[in-house]
């Protein structure tokens, strides 16, 4: 993996988060849930068609860590809005 | 190891969401104001005769009648409704009482009566005799309001009603024009708004002295842009910056013949709303699949397509109603 690409994962989500606290968007608890199981869904189905075989193990794995990614953004722009902006 | 750290750094990052939101939303719950109020309904002979009988004692409501019987137009007394509602004391209102704070001003005595007479009732407009009778908690009537009054369909928003005009009857008899703008001056009572050239500008002979004009246009500036537009070559005023609502649509009379397809009468709202929840939601999704895909390990097609489906079924879930035109 290469440093770009790190940077380029960190530095996307964290614009996004930031243009999303900016704009006041915040989700209440049903839509936050909605959003996660979606990501968490959608990396389910995203790493299943990128993979040939992949283990159930690395399958759950690579979905938990999106959709950590996915909570991580929206606790932060849910604090960035409320308190920041 | 290093899966083990990703998998539990997920699990907090997630945990800690639902705990942020959860802790959020307890904060701004609100009760429901509406919990102590109990309310119910009447039509038919009683409350037909409560009202011969309000007119016979009150000559507030008798002069509310016949503002519209002189006009030659019958109020509908048969199809009158009376609701009544009584307000009882909570806890947290008696403790307030107690320590001598203000009270909330929708808690006015015991209970209310409000009865409705219609005269012209149609689907985008309504005018007709509104009667509330406020009592304190021994039944004792402690005020009264009494008012012809015209309201019309939002032609956006097919539950609000707006009030165009509003004659208040005092109990001497004596009516008197509450106004605002955007509200008829001059309106012919019991004919349709479509029927009359209602106008909405004031003129200073509509004052009881200069000092109140200069009061109200103080109060409402807007007023002067309104009365702007009566300064036409053809004199008068006119209806046209209210644009009232659809009166063209077929009436829900009993005789009403209603086409096949349901849709006539129903539309889905709330397109703005689903909008912009897939648009938040799948922003959001599209900022964590693009995580996956730059750390290389998920397709970005398969991610967002199940993502942004899942998201957008929940919006439509959400936001979509079928309501009536």
């Amino acid at each position: 993996m290469s440093k770009k690409k790190v940077i380029l994962a960190v530095v996307l989500p964290v614009t996004i988060t930031i243009v999303f606290a900016w704009a006041n968007l915040t989700l209440p608890l049903r839509d936050a849930i909605v959003v996660c199981v979606a990501a968490f869904v959608g990396s389910l189905v995203g790493y299943r068609w990128k993979r040939d075989n992949p283990t159930f193990g690395r399958m759950i794995l690579w979905a938990l860590v999106v959709t950590g990614v996915a909570a991580a953004m929206l606790v932060i722009s849910n604090l960035l809005a409320s308190y920041v902006f | 190891m290093k899966t083990r750290l990703c998998s539990a750094v997920s699990l907090i990052l997630i945990a800690s969401l639902f705990s942020f939101t959860t802790l959020a939303q307890t904060n701004t719950r609100r009760k429901n104001p509406l919990i102590n109020i109990r309310a119910k309904s009447q039509k038919g002979p009683k409350v037909k005769e409560k009202i011969e009988r309000l007119r016979s004692s009150h000559n507030s409501v008798r002069a509310a009648f016949e503002a519209f019987e002189k006009r030659g137009h019958k109020p509908k007394i048969d199809d009158a409704v009376s609701i009544t509602g009584n307000v009882e004391p909570t806890r947290e209102v008696a403790y307030r009482r107690l320590n001598h704070a203000s009270q909330q001003a929708t808690i006015t005595g015991d209970g209310i009566e409000v009865i409705f007479i219609a005269v012209v009732d149609l689907y985008n407009e309504w005018q007709g005799i509104a009667i509330a009778n406020f009592y304190d908690p021994n039944g004792t009537l402690e005020e009264q309001y009494v008012a012809d009054v015209v309201i019309t369909r939002s032609e956006y928003s097919p539950s609000e009603w707006t009030a165009r005009f509003e004659l208040k009857f005092e109990s001497d008899g004596i009516g008197y024009l509450n106004h605002r703008p955007g509200m008829f001056t001059n309106f012919n009572l019991g004919t349709p708004v479509l029927q009359q050239a209602a106008p909405l500008s004031l003129d200073p002979s509509q004052f009881a002295s200069t000092e109140q004009m200069d009061a109200y246009y103080n109060l409402y500036p807007e007023q002067a842009l309104i009365d702007s537009f009566q300064g036409g070559s053809d004199g008068g005023g006119g209806i046209l910056p209210l644009q009232p609502a659809r009166f063209a649509t077929p009436q829900r009379g009993p005789g009403a013949v209603f086409p096949v397809s349901p849709w006539a009468f129903h539309t889905i709202t709330g397109w703005g709303n689903m909008a912009r929840s897939v648009g938040v939601g799948c922003s959001f999704v599209a900022g964590a699949c693009t995580v996956g895909v730059l750390l290389g390990g998920i397709s970005a097609a398969g991610c967002l397509g199940a993502g942004c489906t899942l998201v957008t079924l929940n919006a439509a879930r959400n936001n979509l109603r079928v309501v009536r035109r």
